[in-house]
């Protein structure tokens, strides 16, 4: 009794079997659903066979529990196995059918853009940031002692010819250069100190593809005991070799600023010629790019920090030609103009 | 300004040094050089030749066949030029030498004759346009040396740029250059040419009487006398030597002034002293109203800041600025009185400066010369006259009043602190004869070095120990400095709030939002006040004085109308304009933040302007507050839209602008472009505005997010749409809504507003999804039902119909 019984779970298996095998198609799935119903579920064909156990005796039971028990599990593994078959011939349907042209552009979404002086801007912020520089701001409509006295500039010195002044209702002036800020952050925060102040200044020229009235500069001060050139030397080699990339050559001159004593400027050689001297550089093999120096006692003086302690390097250099240089621009009126084929052209 | 490196040589002996060197030299260790120009360049292998023979080329009419004695031999020539003659000295260029038109030259036939090399035109060794025929030397030119030597071109000119000298009046001359290259390379400075025997005469009889009433204008007054019947006109040497530097040879007289100003830096002017009123010269400060007929021939009005020279009757010169046209010296001149002054700098530049007369004399003595100049000067001049015009009279003795200062004071100098500011180890001992070799004697060794300046020349820029320090590291060399990395203590910079928030506005607007970043000018132009309408032209801007741009005279107080400028201009080839700009208001009413008495305050603020053809105005306004939105919850803030208080910008819509609030105060607005403003800028497409005021974002509470507990258990959610009055806010149904829903009612959030044809005139319809949610339980849909019909109810008593 048991033996047919056993023989009938067989015959099931083999039906349902046959069964799992042929479900293809679209309706693969739902097919398997169904035979696993009619097959494995409570009132399905195994679990009606299994309701004749009762007439048999205690090691019948036992054979014919265990065969439909295996059964189950053979036939839960068979459904398995043909699911999983089924999934991945779908999966290689789709690698095989699906194809996409990579030229087509996705949906348009708006794109903001940076612009390319303030983006050098932010760079500079965050470089000297990261040396522990604090970065600080300062009035663009700013007074006569801190723009030329305090600098060691008094009425009538030739060096204010250099500097084309607009000058402002109340004897003011737009500040010609960010250098005021020394004096500004030296009573401030006195002595040590390191900043730097970007910021716009003024000259009261005319506009061509050169000179603008309207420019951007970003002011280095440090001031310390024993601050020596080899440090500001050191210094700006590192900004510079961050700010264009890899190895920088660079070499210091002298140049007047009233502010500063000695007076440098510091000049890195083309990377366009690599020095060899081109249009670029105009045939001197070398760009000019800030001017620097020791802080005049004077300067200390006026901002209250005691020249005989401490001594002090200063640096100003100039972002529109930054910007100019690092993006190709021609002409300098193009930072100002708001145009966006220009500005598009920037992240 | 330009120097001759030939003028050079005459004052320290540059043999073996390349032109190029000199120049990298000097820019390394004294001012830039701007260029080296030669002037000869090309001309190397073209030398003196002579026309040994001419005859007409047997088979071309206008052609010569000429034989040249070139130096080496003699060679046979084609010329095509009609006026070659025989006998005469010419420019022969030979086979291989490659003219400056860049031509190079090779032996070949001209109708049948072979022409070894060529007889040169100006215009074929680009000496000037002229191609009517050859260069003509004269006859003493002798054969075989190169031209560029005969005519004195075998020169180079260095190009100073003269920013870097302005603190140093010793280099506005020759020959304080020349006493810089000979400290540079180690050569001996020669002594420069004078008349010693020329003495300032005591007063009294033979000298010419000088009245020096200013004496802070003019400390010292020398004049020379001299006497001639007639003067040869400049050497061709001194004609080209100024030439060579730019200046055009005049006379004899004036030559020899601008020589000498050229060579010392020290400007003098030459009188005609036959038309000296009164045979006698004041120096005096100008009269007010009184007029002077300048060299240039304009009438000048002068003031009493000016300081004039007069003869008897009137002022004949403005003192170091320029002569007068009455008393130039002329082709009938038979006496000449040459002044060689000291002014004061200060003076002339004012003078200069309110005449706009820059001339070379201002140039020089603004900067401040040497009080012993004026002397040299006048002895270099007498020495000069003397070997170019050897029948001239010149007055044994020259006139003068006014008297020397003291010598400069002295100097200290420690070399450990030189050492220190330099930033490697000088040695004391290059130090001192570092400052010897331009005239500086430091005595004394160990700590503190005496350092005496020199008598001469004034160094005026070296005043203090840091001028001498920087004396010593340029000549030193600056390439000896090694860049190092000063020790830094690890403190964190101090950070501008500001600053942070204005690059987290700009990040958010352009990288989230999508708006292009713009600069601006902060100028108000007339126009654009004018476009803005009557409430801005009544606003008091900041006013510039000194303008040499009309769009420059008034400061910005705002930055839309530049970016409306913008967005006009934009709008003409881009369908959708979104710009921003950072930027600063100027404000003259209220304080400045800084010190200082007079500044206005500078508000800095975050604008943007968007604009889009064919938009719906109201739905562009809200993608813009959208924008703001974004902003705002990128800077942490929590704040309100409203109605604005108080007067707006003439711009703005005054319907249609909404003020952002945070913790009560207004922190920035969205607003959409005032109809009319929009007309005036010629912008069609609907506009909007937002502006953000970043100290007033930075004053705002920013707390750090804490997080709230998060419900395991689902939401029910329910939509909602009423009918309400346009007057009735979103915010305010919305709050109402939070009233009835209470504790279980965890979202609100609107999803459509319509206006339509079967509402109530006056009303829109507001649609909002409400999410009910219990902390511990999943609600049940009776317990979410009564709750909803709470709100649906409180909405009723206030009017608000629920929509079917």
């Amino acid at each position: 009794m048991s033996q047919s019984l056993v023989e009938s779970i067989a015959r099931i298996e083999a039906k349902a079997r046959a069964a799992i095998a042929a479900a293809a198609g679209a309706d693969a799935l739902e097919e398997l659903q169904r035979i696993e119903r009619a097959v494995l579920d409570k009132g399905g064909e195994l679990n009606q066979i299994l309701r004749g156990l009762k007439d048999l005796d205690a090691a019948g039971r036992r054979d014919a529990g265990q065969a439909a028990n295996e059964s189950k599990e053979r036939l839960a593994a068979a459904f398995a196995e043909r699911r999983r078959a089924i999934a991945d011939g779908a999966v290689a349907a789709a690698l095989a059918a699906e194809r996409i042209d990579p030229t087509q552009p996705g949906p348009r979404r708006p794109l903001g853009h940076e612009h390319p002086m303030k983006s050098v801007m932010r760079e500079l912020d965050d470089l000297f940031e990261s040396m522990g520089f604090t970065v600080v701001d300062g009035p663009e409509v700013e007074t006569d002692f801190f723009n030329f006295e305090a600098l060691n500039i008094p009425p009538n010195h030739p060096a204010r010819d250099a500097q084309d002044t607009f000058y402002v209702e109340g004897d003011n002036v737009l500040r010609t250069h960010t250098s005021g800020m020394q004096i500004r952050a030296m009573r401030k925060y006195g002595a040590p100190l390191r900043l730097v102040a970007p910021g716009r200044v003024f000259r009261n020229e005319t506009q061509d593809a050169g000179h603008e009235h309207t420019f951007h500069q970003l002011e280095g001060l440090m001031v310390d005991e024993g601050t020596s050139i080899g440090h500001l030397k050191g210094v700006l080699e590192q900004v510079l070799a961050r700010l264009v990339g890899g190895e920088v050559r660079t070499r210091l001159r002298p140049h007047y600023f009233p502010f500063v004593e000695p007076g440098l400027e510091l000049d890195f050689q083309c990377r366009i010629c690599g020095g060899a001297g081109c249009s670029t550089c105009k045939r001197t093999g070398w760009i000019e790019i800030c001017g620097c120096g020791m802080v005049h006692p004077k300067v200390l003086a006026a901002g209250n920090v005691d020249p005989e302690k401490y001594s002090g390097f200063a640096f100003g250099l100039g972002i529109d030609r930054l910007t100019m240089m690092r993006h190709a621009i021609p002409d300098i009126r193009w930072l100002m103009s708001g145009d966006l084929r220009f500005l598009r052209q920037f992240r | 300004m330009k120097l001759s490196l030939k003028w050079l040589g005459e004052h320290v002996d540059l043999a073996g040094v390349a032109p190029d060197d000199v120049a990298r030299e000097l820019t390394m260790k004294t001012a830039l050089i701007e260029d080296v120009v030669r002037p000869g360049a090309g001309l190397e292998q073209v030398r003196v030749g002579r026309v040994v023979h001419r005859e007409k080329h047997p088979n071309a009419d206008r052609l010569s066949f000429c034989k040249v004695d070139a130096g080496s031999g003699i060679v046979e020539v084609v010329c095509g030029a009609p006026n070659v003659a025989e006998g005469q000295k010419i420019c022969y260029a030979p086979v291989g030498c490659t003219l400056p038109n860049g031509l190079t030259l090779e032996a070949r036939k001209i109708r049948g004759i072979l022409s070894h090399g060529m007889i040169c035109s100006n215009a074929e060794m680009k000496l000037g346009e002229d191609h009517d025929g050859i260069r003509v030397l004269p006859d003493d030119a002798p054969v075989g040396r190169p031209i560029a030597e005969v005519l004195g071109l075998d020169d180079a000119i260095l190009d100073i740029d003269n920013k870097s000298i302005t603190h140093r009046p010793d280099l506005w001359g020759h020959y304080g250059f020349a006493r810089e290259l000979a400290a540079i390379f180690g050569r001996k400075l020669k002594a420069l040419p004078v008349d010693a025997g020329l003495k300032r005469a005591a007063p009294g009889a033979g000298t010419f009487p000088i009245a020096l009433e200013d004496t802070a204008g003019c400390p010292l007054y020398l004049a020379l006398q001299a006497e001639f019947e007639a003067l040869p006109a400049s050497p061709d040497w001194l004609a080209r030597r100024l030439e060579a530097v730019g200046m055009r040879p005049i006379s004899l007289l004036v030559d020899l002034s601008n020589y000498v100003m050229l060579e010392t830096g020290q400007p003098t002017h030459p009188f005609d002293a036959d038309r000296l009123e009164g045979g006698r010269i004041v120096v005096r400060r100008a009269k007010a109203g009184e007029k002077l007929a300048t060299l240039d021939g304009v009438a000048r009005a002068l003031t009493a800041e000016d300081v004039v020279i007069a003869d008897g009757a009137q002022a004949v010169a403005i003192a170091g600025v320029m002569g007068g046209a009455s008393t130039e010296v002329s082709a009938s001149t038979r006496r000449l009185l040459l002044e060689s002054a000291r002014f004061d700098a200060a003076r002339v530049r004012r003078t200069a400066t309110r005449l706009g007369l820059r001339t070379e004399a201002v140039a020089r003595f603004e900067k401040g010369l040497d009080p012993a100049l004026p002397e040299l000067a006048i002895r270099r001049y007498a020495q000069l006259l003397r070997q170019v015009a050897p029948g001239v009279r010149v007055r044994g003795n020259f006139s003068g009043a006014g008297e020397l200062p003291p010598p400069a004071a002295i100097l200290s100098l420690r070399p450990a602190r030189a050492r220190s500011k330099l930033g490697y180890d000088l040695p004391t001992d290059e130090m001192k004869q570092r400052l010897a070799s331009i005239g500086f004697e430091a005595s004394g060794s160990g700590e503190r070095l005496e350092v005496r300046p020199p008598a001469g020349f004034a160094r005026k820029d070296v005043a203090c120990e840091d001028d001498l320090i920087e004396e010593v590291g340029r000549l030193a060399g600056y390439e000896r400095v090694p860049a190092s990395l000063p020790r830094l203590q690890c403190a964190p910079p101090r950070l501008d709030p500001l600053r942070r928030v204005e690059r987290a506005a700009l990040r958010t607007l352009v990288h989230e939002c999508g708006y292009a970043e713009c600069m601006n000018y902060s100028f108000a132009t007339d126009r654009q006040i004018e476009r803005e309408g009557s409430a801005a032209a009544g606003a008091k801007h900041v006013r510039l004085l000194n303008s040499l741009t009309t769009n420059a005279t008034r400061l910005r107080r705002s930055l839309v109308p530049g970016l409306l400028e913008f967005l006009q201009k934009n709008l003409v080839d881009h369908e959708e304009v979104r710009l921003v700009e950072a930027g600063r208001e100027y404000l003259p009413e209220l304080p400045s933040e800084y010190e200082g008495a007079g500044l206005p305050r500078e508000r800095r603020v975050v604008a943007a302007v968007r604009a889009r053809r064919g938009a719906d105005g109201e739905a562009l306004l809200l993608e813009a507050r959208g924008d703001a939105e974004v902003l705002l919850a990128r800077l942490g803030i929590a704040w309100r839209g409203r109605r604005p208080e108080g007067a707006l910008p003439p711009f703005l819509h005054p319907g249609r602008t909404i003020e952002l609030v945070a913790d009560g105060q207004a922190v920035g607005r969205v607003a959409a472009l005032h109809p009319g403003v929009a007309r005036n800028f010629g912008i069609e497409a609907p506009a909007c505005i937002l502006e953000l005021d970043l100290a007033a974002v930075t004053a705002a509470p920013r707390p750090a997010a804490r997080m709230r507990p998060i419900s395991e258990f689902p939401p029910a959610r329910r939509d909602l749409a009423v009918e309400t009055p346009e007057e009735r806010t979103v915010a305010d149904v919305e709050k109402e809504i939070r009233a009835a829903g209470g504790e279980k009612l965890a979202e609100v959030e609107l999803f459509d507003v319509y206006r339509g044809a079967n509402l109530a005139a006056g009303h829109r319809s507001l649609a909002f999804r409400l999410e009910y949610r219990a902390a511990d339980r999943t609600l049940t849909d009776a317990e979410v039902d009564a709750i909803h019909q709470k709100v649906v109810e409180r909405l009723a008593n206030l009017g608000i119909r629920l929509r079917a």
